[in-house]
């Protein structure tokens, strides 16, 4: 490569090759971040630099007149104390087309763990608001950046790459939405505890429900959640009068017997208002009677249903990457032969840090 | 004025409501989402036309133009988009702009099948003509309620059928819940049952003053169709009635109050022999 040539790069470590134990390990923290801007942006070669850091990946994306990937990993395997060979090894480095595809890639989410997940979209703003802070981004990597983010929003408003939720404790508030549309009235009890239980309790507070319910049969473990989730803890003898104003309920106790069985649910239902009612079992084995489904407006869903509602959201997600990619291809296309992004001659490769 | 005129003006209207159900199915094949505002414009739009088309209409009948089946259809069409004009911003239920096309679609393309709905009629005496019309516009008004009735019924028994059977896929990802659309069914209910029951207040008086003129088949289909969608009102608001139940039962009610402008129609056969013509002239002259 042209040592005048200023080329676009993204080298990087990702959850593609390396297993978490590594990532964790190379995982910069705040301090070992500037650490690694402050190197990088010494050496001669290199222009400009925005370094990615999330929990699925490493990179460093940047604009240099030579490109090696032992100088970086060379670089930060000292900051971050680990094997430069190793790093190197395990690192792979992208230049110009093949780069800034995967840039767009990877802040549109096609090449997340979760495919489509939104939450690398915003990493990558702060990544790259970072680096403008320290004043380690020029013109062409601003410009990289910037159309990035404009795919990205094209994809997320014209494809349904985001679709679907694709994780069991959001896929049950979905399911609890369908039914409701609001869950701000909503009355949801929560009987046992677990972790997915928590986390989809967690979720049904984030999309507003504010009204709930602990029940345990040891009433300090109740009372425990009750007091990290902000909800009331009530006596598990107490169950039956509660059940009554129930819209959601979710049941996750580790009981080897079914805590609601088709005629409890019956008698329920001759007592309580016409509304309808959503059960999510995420017990093993099962607390809701499958019976239960069958009774009309009770939506009975376990754990294997909101599993493969997750997997047949992902399934499509993962049909809508072809289209994704298409797209992404024709805007990296525009951006580098379209000349929106210059590759410059240039013969001083110090432009922007003397600018 | 020129009776095709009318006519082509009720088509065009119609034919803009259907670019905006195919505009929307297009939409939702190709891009699986589609902009709710293309959608409301072109129904407004339709709407504005099909108004235009009635009012030349009721200029030639020199009345409200709810005379033959027709034109009953075509203000069933037009009062149902008007609700929906009016209500759909406020409750932005998903795909109940959809759907509403599609029943106006569905209804234009009935009343366009049938030419011989669209006969000649006997126009009404000058004496009690306003509060005669006043009842048959109330009466088709609540039809026209009755049909985004129906749709909002649509909406919860597919939306149901999704939860029941884990469809969440093509057009089930877009419905409304179903508590929204059963508000929406509720509400619906009580309006439509309302206007009926003024509609039949209004043309009582009239009944009662002529009693001799009192179409009886008319009456008593109307009054059926009227108790049936009481008892309906009174079981939902007694929870007697619900959900499912509740959707199918109002589903079911909007054909019969279809089906029952034919027999209503017909038992006026008599007097289009009068007219023989176009309705462009009043018995009385």
């Amino acid at each position: 490569m042209s040592k005048s040539k200023l080329s676009f790069f993204c080298w990087g470590v990702s959850h593609h090759n390396t297993p978490i134990e590594y990532r964790e390990k190379i995982s910069p923290g705040p301090d070992q971040l500037d650490q690694i801007y402050k190197a990088l942006f010494n050496l001669d070669w290199l222009n400009e630099i925005t370094i990615l850091s999330t929990c699925n990946r490493l990179e460093v994306y940047g604009t240099g007149y030579e490109t090696e990937k032992q100088s970086i990993a060379k670089t930060l395997s000292k900051i971050l104390k680990v094997d430069s060979n190793g790093l190197t090894e395990k690192s792979t480095l992208l230049l110009e087309e093949e780069a800034m595809r995967h840039l767009f890639s990877v802040t549109a989410g096609l090449d997340s763990q979760i495919v489509g997940e939104v939450e690398i979209t915003g990493q990558v703003k702060q990544a790259f608001l970072y680096a403008a802070k320290q004043r380690t981004v020029g013109k062409h990597l601003n410009k990289a950046f910037q159309k990035s983010f404009q795919a990205c929003k094209w994809i997320r408003s014209n494809t349904n790459i985001g679709k679907g939720q694709i994780n069991v404790a959001t896929v049950a508030v979905d399911l609890a939405l369908k039914v409701f549309g609001d869950l701000r009235e909503s009355t949801v009890i929560v009987i046992g505890a677990g972790d997915i239980a928590e986390k989809t309790v967690a979720a049904l507070r984030s999309r507003g429900a504010k009204n709930l319910i602990l029940c345990n049969r040891t009433f300090s473990k109740a009372q425990e959640l009750a007091e990290s989730i902000s909800g009331n803890a009530v006596p598990f003898e107490s169950l039956d009068c509660h059940f009554l104003q129930a819209d959601v309920v979710l049941c996750s106790t580790s009981s080897p017997e079914m805590v609601l069985s088709k005629n409890r649910m019956q008698k329920f239902l001759k007592k309580r208002s016409i509304k309808p009612i959503c059960l999510l079992d995420l017990a093993l084995p099962r607390d809701i009677d499958p019976g239960i489904d069958h009774l009309p407006n009770v939506f009975l869903y376990n754990l294997d249903d909101l599993a493969e509602i997750a997997e047949s959201n992902l399934t499509a997600r993962k049909k809508e990457l072809s289209h994704c990619h298409e797209y992404i291809e024709k805007k990296v296309q525009h951006v580098v032969h379209g000349h929106t992004l210059p590759t410059v001659e240039n013969n001083n490769p110090r432009q922007i840090k003397q600018a | 004025m020129d009776l095709s005129t009318d006519v082509l003006m009720i088509g065009v209207g119609n034919l803009v409501y259907t670019l905006g159900f195919v505009t929307v199915i297009f939409y939702l094949i190709r891009t699986r989402h589609h902009p709710r505002w293309l959608l409301y414009f072109l129904i407004a739009s339709g709407y504005a036309i099909q108004t235009y088309g009635l009012y030349l209409r009721g200029i030639d009948v020199q009345g409200c133009p709810v005379g033959n089946t027709f034109e009953i259809v075509q203000f069933v069409i037009w009062s149902l988009t008007f609700c929906f004009l009016v209500l759909g911003p406020a409750f932005r239920l998903s795909l109940f702009g959809f759907f509403t096309a599609g029943l106006a679609v569905l209804l234009s393309i009935l009343s366009f099948v049938f030419p011989a709905w669209d006969t000649p009629y006997a126009l009404f005496s000058a004496s009690g003509k306003a509060s005669i019309e006043f009842h048959a516009a109330l009466a088709v008004f609540s039809y026209g309620i009755f049909g985004l009735l129906a749709v909002s019924s649509i909406l919860y028994i597919l939306q149901n059928f999704s939860l029941k059977h884990h469809r969440f896929k093509g057009i089930y990802a877009f419905l409304p819940s179903l508590v929204e659309s059963e508000t929406m069914t509720l509400r619906m209910l009580i309006a439509g049952s309302s206007i009926l029951t003024l509609s039949l207040i209004v043309g009582s008086i009239y009944w009662l003053q002529n009693a001799a003129d009192v179409n009886w088949l008319k009456l008593v289909f109307t009054i059926t169709v009227w108790l049936a969608y009481l008892v309906v009102l009174f079981l939902r608001l007694g929870n007697r009635l619900y959900a499912r139940k509740l959707a199918w039962t109002c589903i079911a009610l909007f054909l019969v109050a279809l089906v029952s402008i034919w027999p209503i129609d017909a038992s006026r056969g008599g007097s289009k022999e009068i007219t023989g013509n176009l309705p462009s002239k009043s018995l009385d002259e």
